[in-house]
């Protein structure tokens, strides 16, 4: 089992965003979360990525609560406002990750990203699918046992599409896990994702 | 005649506020050293442009100091924010280039202001020109330097986050550092001034470089802290999902805004020895002790420019450092040189702090 997601609940601003989530994701699985607006996707990403606080419940990473650094080294995310600071250059970006991680970016991914297309772009000179290449890129460094993405194909086109899901797939297939928010039926569908449903307010169990 | 006057009016706004941004805290910094030079010491403007046209080495560190104050001005003035529109309108460009160089030529204020009352209206006129002329010619070259790529090869965590904010300073704050290094210089000149003037003991010398130093410092260091805070907050998705610990970040922070207090010592140190014509020994002794201070309030800065972001009021940075200036100016009249070691202990411990709010490694 790599996530375990149990009972987690979550307020914002006084509103209750998460009630009861439950989720597991094994090694070589891809879950999608999926909902309307408002239902928490982004929330439950940025919970088990460690960047957000739960209220209450249980968020684990292969054995570890999520955002101690055990956690996080297991992981690669990307928030869906990824924006990293626009006066790092791309190679600087995955550097930083790399060196922080003390781990480096496959070869294959590196090419497959294109990511020397960008590597001496500063990302505020970027456009938002070279952005998001740059930082699948640095979640991809030192190949997480577990991926969380939110939205990962907006600003993507068709190539990067489907580079992306070739990714995915290939980190799929070598045992890693996916958790991925997406409005994109198809590209779930393609990866393939079982289905996470999150609804606006309203205490949802997962899978 | 009415469309060209509106241009004109136009163009004025844009670059006399863009310029204005970059040069009201620069004047402001120069007024509080200028306070403490000639309200402490009974010097007279004369007493500065009167050495200036007879030593080369003091008159040449004085203009060197004020144009790299000015050089950001410069920048701003000539590629402002906003203009493209305002270039691509078909009006003559000496229409621009007389706007801007009346308002190269305000943004001199208080270069011209001291040699207007120290050495009269003919050489005020001279200085101001020369100055902004060569505050144009330095900011045109500048902005045509383009820095070679290379891909950083960072080991460890706390060398990579220094590496980025090392990187926002130097490509986003570079008005910043230039016009912090010109505070610095010129604070340095002054003291170096001071003593010379006075014919200081070695002893006395070094305190009062120290001195000046205990309000140049703070100043000029102030305005990096929320920079290097604002990176750290950009990069905080990706430091805490790559496993980077809060404690790295504080440190990281605190060892790049002390570094900064440190050069900038080394740059207030190196023109005092400059000017005042310091023996070797008085020499070391002021950098030794400039950089216990510089890198005391470094470390201060980090801990100012937190208040400043957790309250999310920039304003406070400037309140901040004027109470380290206060303070570090007292410690030094009371303890003597010490009072700069005591600077830098008490500014370690009360940067160490900023690790406690967020409970090390715990997620917020």
């Amino acid at each position: 089992m790599i996530l375990t997601i149990d009972e987690l609940g979550k307020r914002r601003g006084g509103k209750l965003v998460l009630a009861g989530v439950r989720c597991t994701v094994d090694a070589g699985e891809a879950v999608g979360v999926v909902g309307p607006n408002g239902a928490g996707k982004s929330t439950l990403l940025a919970i088990v990525a460690g960047v957000l606080a739960r209220d209450r419940g249980r968020v684990e990473l292969e054995g570890h609560r999520a955002g101690s650094l055990e956690a996080q080294r297991r992981l690669g995310y990307v928030p869906e406002a990824a924006d990293p600071p626009g006066h790092l250059t791309g190679d600087e970006v995955v550097a930083l990750v790399a060196a922080v991680k003390r781990a480096t970016l496959d070869p294959a991914d590196r090419a497959s990203l294109r990511l020397d297309e960008v590597a001496a772009l500063r990302v505020d000179r970027m456009s938002l699918g070279q952005r998001r290449r740059t930082c699948l890129a640095a979640a991809l460094v030192g190949a997480p046992r577990l991926l969380v993405l939110d939205e990962p194909t907006n600003g993507l086109d068709a190539d990067g599409t489907e580079t992306l899901l070739a990714l995915l797939q290939a980190r799929l297939a070598s045992g890693a896990a996916v958790l991925v928010a997406s409005h994109d039926a198809a590209f779930l569908d393609r990866l393939p994702a079982r289905r996470l449903e999150l609804a606006p307010k309203m205490p949802t169990a997962g899978s | 005649m009415y469309r060209v006057t509106s241009y004109a009016g136009t163009w004025a706004r844009v670059v006399g506020g863009a310029a204005a941004r970059r040069a009201v805290p620069m004047w402001t910094a120069v007024a509080v050293l200028a306070a403490v030079v000639f309200g402490g010491t009974g010097m007279q403007p004369g007493d500065l442009t009167g050495p200036a046209t007879r030593s080369w080495r003091f008159g040449g560190v004085l203009v060197a100091s004020w144009v790299l104050l000015v050089i950001p001005v410069g920048r701003a003035i000539l590629d402002p924010r906003g203009s493209a529109y305002l270039r691509a309108l078909p009006v003559a460009r000496w229409r621009r280039g007389a706007i801007t160089a009346g308002i190269a030529v305000a943004a001199q204020g208080p270069w011209t202001l001291l040699w207007w009352l120290g050495a009269g209206a003919a050489a005020g006129a001279i200085a101001t020109a020369g100055a902004a002329a060569t505050m144009l010619a330095i900011a045109e070259v500048a902005d045509r330097i383009v820095w070679p790529h290379r891909t950083p090869r960072w080991r460890g965590a706390i060398r990579a986050v220094i590496g980025a904010h090392v990187r926002v300073l130097r490509r986003e704050r570079g008005a910043a550092l230039v016009r912090a290094a010109g505070i610095a210089a010129l604070g340095g000149a002054l003291a170096g001034m001071i003593a010379r003037a006075n014919q200081l003991a070695p002893a006395e010398a070094v305190w009062w470089v120290l001195a000046v130093g205990a309000i140049a410092l703070p100043m000029a260091v102030g305005a990096l802290a929320l920079p290097v805070l604002d990176t750290d907050r950009k990069l905080d998705w990706l430091l805490r999902t790559s496993g980077c610990s809060w404690p790295a970040r504080v440190l990281a922070a605190g060892v790049v805004l002390a570094a900064v207090g440190v050069a900038l010592a080394a740059v207030a140190a190196g023109t005092c020895a400059l000017v005042g014509r310091a023996s070797a020994g008085t020499a070391a002794g002021q950098l030794a002790w400039l950089a216990v201070l510089g890198g005391g309030v470094g470390a201060l800065a980090l801990r100012v420019g937190a208040w400043a972001v957790v309250t999310g009021d920039g304003s406070r940075v400037v309140i901040g450092m004027a109470v380290v200036a206060i303070a570090g100016f007292v410690a030094i009249g009371v303890l003597g040189v010490a009072g700069a070691a005591a600077v830098a202990v008490i500014g370690a411990s009360i940067a160490a702090s900023v690790a406690s709010p967020r409970g090390g490694e715990a997620p917020p």
